[in-house]
């Protein structure tokens, strides 16, 4: 059993065992010196000088440099640690660690990896504990802290790769968990079989294991191997096609790795379940390659595309997977005034109608002729420089946007110049502002952080600031309104109010050119389209997903029943889950409303993620690098481990009663016999006293 | 009869309590003299000496107005007591002097010697001047009737530092001398004892009767030190480890040698040499002084 010390910064002091033999030996040097008129004749004497530089006292300097030593260990806390892997009782407590991330399924790797599991358990004496862990992103203790190890090595045997990342700290964790959880296991050995893959590395900082438990590496994948992977696909809608339905455009990338050579693969493109285009492409020895696929018609609904390139030694990310959704255009309820002129909202309307997923359909209304059935199914109501209606019409817009509807009021001239009354508004308009005198007014202050403004974040916000407005509406925000924007005047140019689930927007923007030149700039669609998108509560969605991730189950699908890509069927409880779904399986997922038969609701298509096809490797050497000692866990240890600690830490005490049995020793010796006995001295000289 | 003033005037344990070096000066002074029942001359002749010319900075009314109708010259009168004895102190305030084993330092006892002896000359109607030297020439107060407060001031600021490295110094002092005198070399006498008398030499050389005093602490005498220890040269600062018990002999026989060497050596260049310890009464010095002033004044 190795001594070691609780605190070794304290050993520096023995660093402290130099300053006696430096006073013994310079003693004569340091002590004041008797100042004499002269040497001149002193110095002619042929005299017996007194010796120095040599220790006359060998026992004595040695006694107190070694009081001094057992001083300085005993504080130091030595402890006698157990030899690493052992345990107090003999036997090993050992964590078998197996990482199942999707790099693990490499064909030579996995082979390997359970070869090594099975010798780590076979090698076990019948007295030594072990448990089983797998762990990828996350961790599962597959095999409690057993001596059967039988079923320890069937725990393994049970376990496969699967297609997620992988985080080293989630398993040692995990194993951490163990240890500390039954205080009996307060240390052990941790043995990882992992192929070491560097992205995992990221998850170890900041963990901290007791003091106790040593952690090992055993790497199943001592080569380097060589990967590739389709790691995303680009789709493209484009016109015409049968029924004119449009066609899609279908790309693939591709990234390799450490590969021998560079080496030519076929990539195969489904669509829906049928092959819809092969293509060859080589892939260099690191570095991407891109494929495109002829332009296929569009399917109706969803369409689930598969990209498959020749499977290599890892095959689980050689297929992509993405579901491209189906075309929807949505309804943009526009109220205008009576007295609106007939090119008054020319750039508006053509800004939203334009672009796709989803693509707007404008529907100018009358704000009076609102009513329940004509608000069902619109994306947003837009009142253009009209108040929200009163009466029947105001109800029925109050509540569809209390029930989630989306309202965008642009304040102009006219509401300028009469007051607005609508309790869910986030604000009124007071007046306009008239900014012709100064050239204009831009916007001041832009909340980038707000969905809004997303398109506008990074170089592109420069672009919001060139547009200029010479008349806007006085915009007075209400308490529960978010000012999002505002002019350069401090005047809100942009507010908004949540009423119930739905969103209420009032802009003071001008949206037309009598008042400025927002439509004229290049700012000018991207907001409106981005406002629109906003306010109707739908983002846009990806094409695919990563194992990992979880998915917000729409709120539309009141009893979601989701098949996975392994088919199994799962039910979402939303109070439990929070309404997302854990994605843990690459492939399909199918969401169901009620009952998994038939057509999904919706599809969402899962991919491990991209750094798991790097198979880069680290040394051993640096897994634990930034793991720190749990100083807490080993606090709460039982009482045994700590009467066991404690047993273990009784030298201290031993040192500090040599030390004292010591300094009697010394004190003795040093006053006694010839020691005692003081030099005398005769005379005290006089010096530098001036009358 | 004569007698010697009481020793409790001129004890250097008693003066050593005495700060303020005038007052310490005329205490001795008068002591002494009182027990001498000495009259004094009762101060300067004003007997007419020669004329001599005016130079800048003389005193204006001394120029004698009727030689200047005369001449249309400015002249002034000199009188017989401006011939008087110039008596010129050199006082070593090197850093060996700045020791004592007992009350006093030698460099005090020096600084007490020569305030005393200063006063005395004054009274005399001599003219003091003053050098303190270390190694170089610390400070100097030019001989003159009037200088006394002036050396009194210099001798209590007088601190022992540095080298003694007397030959050079002394010939630079010499070339301060415009005329001859007695010249009283206070000091310890760390120097080989024929360079000192070539150095004092040159200052008998020029007329100057010389006078040195050898200030010797009791310590010095005796080496009373037994246990062994670091022993440091005062000037160079050079440590020595060394077991006094072991070398107080012959360190002794060295010390006597020394002073006998400077007695011989002195002798020969006709210089007054007296050694003095630092424990004994000031009015061996003054006596001897007194005595050498008697004898330069029958010279002259």
């Amino acid at each position: 059993m190795p001594l070691t010390f609780l605190v070794p910064a304290l050993l520096a002091g023995l660093g402290a065992l130099v300053v006696p033999v430096l006073i013994h030996l310079r003693r004569r040097e340091r002590e004041k010196p008797m100042r004499f008129p002269s040497l001149m004749f002193l110095a002619r004497v042929p005299i017996t000088t007194a010796r120095r530089r040599r220790v006359t006292d060998w026992p004595l300097l040695l006694l107190r440099l070694l009081i001094l030593a057992l001083a300085v260990a005993a504080f130091a806390r030595p402890v006698i640690r157990p030899r690493p892997g052992a345990v107090v009782h003999g036997a090993r407590r050992v964590v078998l660690l197996m990482d199942r991330s999707l790099s693990m399924g490499h064909s030579a790797v996995w082979p390997a990896a359970v070869d090594s599991a099975d010798a780590i358990i076979k090698n076990l004496k019948p007295d030594d504990k072990i448990a089983v862990i797998a762990f990828d992103e996350d961790a599962a203790v597959l095999q409690p802290m057993t001596l059967d190890h039988a079923a320890a090595l069937a725990a393994v045997h049970r376990i496969h790769p699967g297609a997620r990342g992988t985080r080293f700290g989630a398993g040692l964790r995990a194993a951490r968990e163990l240890f500390t959880r039954d205080a009996g296991l307060a240390s052990g050995e941790v043995l990882m079989v992992t192929d070491l893959q560097r992205t995992g590395a990221a998850s170890v900082a900041g963990l901290k294991l007791p003091p106790n438990i040593t952690v090992r590496a055993v790497n199943a994948s001592p080569a380097i191997h060589g990967n590739s992977a389709v790691v995303g696909v680009d789709v493209q809608r484009l016109p015409g096609g049968e029924d004119n339905r449009g066609r899609l455009a279908v790309g693939a990338r591709l990234a390799s790795t450490n590969l021998i050579a560079p080496r030519t693969a076929h990539v195969n493109l489904t669509i829906n379940g049928r092959p819809a285009g092969t293509r060859d492409v080589t892939l260099p020895v690191n570095g991407t390659a891109s494929v495109a696929f002829d332009p296929q018609a569009l399917p109706v609904g969803e369409v689930r595309l598969v990209v498959a390139a020749d499977p290599d030694s890892l095959p689980a990310d050689d297929t992509f997977r993405a579901v491209v959704p189906a075309q929807v255009t949505r309804r943009i309820i526009l109220g205008v005034p009576p007295d609106i002129a007939p090119d008054e909202t020319f750039y508006l309307e053509h800004a939203l109608e334009t672009g796709r997923d989803p693509a707007f359909r404008i529907e100018q209304r009358s704000v009076g002729a609102l009513d329940a059935a004509t608000l069902r199914d619109a994306a947003i109501v837009l009142l253009y420089d009209v108040a929200p209606p009163a009466g029947a019409a105001g109800t029925a817009l109050a509540a569809w946007v209390h029930d989630g509807g989306g309202l965008v009021v642009a304040a102009g001239p006219r509401l300028g110049a009469r007051s607005m009354v609508a309790g869910y508004l986030p604000g009124t308009v007071q007046g306009m502002v008239d900014r012709r005198d100064d050239r204009g007014g831009v916007l001041g202050v832009v909340s980038l952080e707000h969905p809004v403004f997303a398109p506008f974040r990074g170089a592109a916000a420069a672009t919001l600031g060139v547009a200029r407005f010479f008349h806007y509406a006085h915009v007075i925000p209400s308490a529960d309104a978010q000012v999002i924007a505002a002019f350069d005047d401090a005047s809100p140019a942009l507010v908004e109010r949540q009423e119930g689930a739905g969103h209420v927007l009032l802009t003071a923007i001008p949206l037309d050119t009598t008042a400025g030149n927002f439509p004229l700039q290049p700012s000018y669609l991207p907001f409106l389209r981005s406002l629109a998108l906003y306010t109707a509560g739908q983002g846009v969605a990806p094409l695919w997903r990563i194992t990992g991730d979880g998915w917000p189950v729409p709120a539309a699908i009141h009893d979601p029943v989701v098949r996975s890509p392994s088919d199994s069927v799962l039910r979402i409880d939303r109070q439990r889950t929070g309404g997302a779904l854990p994605l843990v399986e690459a492939g399909f997922y199918g969401v169901f409303d009620g009952r998994a038969s038939g057509d999904p609701v919706t599809t969402v298509a899962v991919n491990p993620p991209a750094g798991e096809s790097d198979l880069g490797q680290m040394a051993a050497s640096e897994l634990l690098v930034g793991v720190g000692q749990d100083t807490v866990t080993s606090a709460v240890q039982s009482a045994a481990t700590l009467a066991e600690a404690e047993s273990r830490q009784r030298i201290w005490r031993m040192l500090l009663l040599l030390a004292a049995i010591a300094l009697v020793v010394e004190t003795v010796m040093a006053s006694r016999g010839w020691r005692g006995v003081a030099a005398k001295t005769v005379g005290e000289t006089t010096e530098g006293s001036t009358s | 009869m004569a007698r010697t003033a009481p020793e409790s005037f001129l004890d250097p344990r008693i003066l050593g309590t005495i700060g303020d070096l005038p007052l310490l000066a005329r205490t001795v002074v008068d002591g002494y003299l009182h027990g001498l029942h000495r009259s004094l001359r009762a101060g300067l002749s004003l007997d007419f000496a020669e004329h001599r010319q005016y130079q800048p900075g003389d005193d204006l009314r001394r120029i004698d107005w009727r030689v200047y109708g005369r001449t249309d010259r400015f002249y002034l009168k000199t009188y017989e007591a401006d011939t008087n004895a110039e008596v010129f102190f050199v006082l070593d305030a090197s850093a060996s002097m700045d020791f004592g084993s007992e009350s006093v330092t030698k460099l005090d006892y020096g600084k007490f010697l020569v305030a005393s002896l200063a006063w005395l000359a004054q009274r005399q109607g001599d003219r003091v001047g003053l050098a303190t030297v270390a190694g170089e020439i610390l400070d100097v107060v030019p001989a003159s009737g009037r200088h006394l407060d002036l050396i009194l001031h210099t001798l209590g600021r007088t601190k022992g530092r540095g080298a003694g490295q007397i030959p050079e110094v002394f010939e630079r002092i010499a070339r301060l001398r415009s005329r001859s005198g007695i010249t009283v070399f206070v000091s310890d006498c760390y120097e080989e004892p024929a360079v000192l008398r070539r150095t004092v030499g040159a200052l008998r050389a020029r007329g100057n009767d010389v006078l040195v005093f050898h200030l010797i602490d009791p310590a010095e005498r005796d080496l009373p030190w037994t246990a062994p220890g670091n022993f440091e040269d005062a000037e160079s600062g050079l440590r020595m480890p060394l077991r006094p018990d072991d070398l107080r002999d012959e360190y002794q026989r060295l010390f006597n040698e020394h002073r006998q060497a400077l007695v011989r050596e002195f002798g020969r260049e006709g210089v007054e040499y007296m050694a003095i310890e630092t424990d004994t009464p000031l009015d061996l010095a003054l006596r001897t002084f007194l005595d050498l002033r008697a004898m330069g004044s029958q010279a002259r």
